[in-house]
């Protein structure tokens, strides 16, 4: 047998058992192709720290992104109303959530310019960045938190812990992408009080959200209990 | 509005192609590549997934429609060589190699001769059984093969008449 009827043997053994290869595959059998989430989207963004704690009480327009980054401010936006479902019955009701450095809100210091965008739920990012609480401050809140009757009992959530609770409750929702994306950090410090209840709730918020220090003040359980459109009054900044 | 959309959108669309649109259209068929190239269906529409998804997290168009095919056929090439780099790694250490295709409703189509030329394939270098895959299964003609394994056409023609010889040698066809 000369070289060329060799080959030719082999090239139809060859092009014979590839096709009855491709035969196995049953095209009803396919399991359908499933196109990502979002095209293009790549979590190279870092959330804000209490833009992340604004978004878990489902109010818009905390997380703050520079304008180029607006699909993804879209994206994390539309994650707070997964976010806003974390609480649940026997968890601590209120929220206070600590400036930290760097922080992006008027309440902890920051200063924004004042033609910086701002449309759409996009913060522009500050010129001039907040601080943080001081042990000093920190150290009041706690006090007039302690003094006040209608508040059962207090925790101190920190930064660790709080991206953990985040990152389980965002890997629950299914929403990988954004766990990846959040780093320890992005969500700020905070003392959780569990409440009397029938007490006046308010009355705490009021008396706290505006010392030094305070970020934001988030009643969960008014979160969890609105509709997304209604969540803003749950939050006191 | 659509009236003015409509002479935008034209032309574009000739000369961009949609990369969920090319692997919908050629879901089986790459599945079937990939079949070739692995030897069992699971993992090969793994493979097909995992393409589209990075395909598609990369660009949700293509620019050049004449070599999308190519290009989406070279992906799911680069999936099938990582799970055969990371297979080998694993047998080298545990089990003797196994010949592709080796569930049970495709041992029924794939009797013992087909049996013995995809396992003498699996042996050859990865070129070239890339190659000869590309060739006999495909039916792709020189530029096509190099095009989807990005190599040059030269390289394509010798290592496939390599691939061939090698092939026959372990068939017992050419003594």
């Amino acid at each position: 047998m000369n070289v060329g009827q060799a080959n030719n043997r082999v090239e139809s053994r060859l092009r014979d058992a590839l096709a009855a290869v491709g035969t196995t595959v049953e095209p009803a059998r396919l399991r359908p192709l499933i196109p990502p989430k979002r095209r293009g989207f790549r979590p190279r963004v870092r959330f804000v720290a209490v833009g992340l704690g604004l978004a878990l009480a489902g109010a818009v327009g905390a997380v703050l992104l520079a304008p180029s980054e607006r699909e993804t401010v879209m994206v994390a936006t539309g994650a707070s109303s997964l976010l806003s479902g974390g609480w649940t019955k026997g968890q601590p009701e209120i929220a206070v959530f600590l400036c930290h450095d760097g922080s992006p809100l008027p309440a902890c210091g920051a200063v924004t310019e004042p033609d910086g965008g701002g449309s759409d739920g996009v913060r522009p990012a500050p010129a001039t960045p907040g601080t943080g609480i001081t042990a000093a401050q920190q150290s009041e809140l706690e006090q007039v938190l302690r003094a006040r009757p209608e508040v059962k009992s207090i925790t101190f959530e920190d930064r660790r812990t709080a991206y953990a609770n985040v990152r389980r409750h965002l890997l629950d929702s299914g929403d990988r992408k954004l766990a990846d994306a959040l780093a320890v950090g992005d969500v700020p410090e905070s003392f959780r009080l569990t409440m009397k209840p029938d007490t006046d709730w308010g009355a705490v918020t009021d008396a706290v959200k505006d010392m030094p220090g305070v970020a934001a003040v988030i009643d969960q359980k008014c979160v969890a209990e609105q509709a997304v459109s209604d969540r803003a009054r749950c939050t006191a900044e | 509005m659509e009236v003015e959309l409509l002479p935008d959108r034209e032309p574009r669309a000739r000369e961009r192609v949609d990369v969920a649109t090319i692997f919908a259209e050629h879901h089986v068929g790459l599945v079937r590549l990939a079949v070739v190239m692995v030897g069992d269906q699971a993992t090969a529409e793994d493979i097909v997934q995992e393409a589209f998804t990075r395909t598609h997290a990369g660009r949700s168009t293509l620019r050049d429609p004449g070599s999308a095919l190519a290009y989406v056929r070279s992906a799911v090439l680069n999936g099938s060589r990582s799970v055969l780099r990371r297979r080998a790694v694993r047998l080298r250490r545990a089990l003797p190699y196994e010949p592709p295709v080796r569930s049970a409703e495709s041992a029924a189509l794939v009797d013992q001769d087909r049996q013995e030329v995809l396992l003498a394939l699996s042996r050859l270098p990865r070129r070239q059984r890339e190659a000869l895959s590309l060739r006999y299964y495909l039916d792709l003609s020189d530029a096509e093969v190099a095009e989807v394994m990005r190599i040059g056409e030269s390289t394509v023609r010798s290592t496939i008449a390599r691939g061939l010889k090698a092939l026959g040698r372990a068939l017992g066809e050419n003594k």
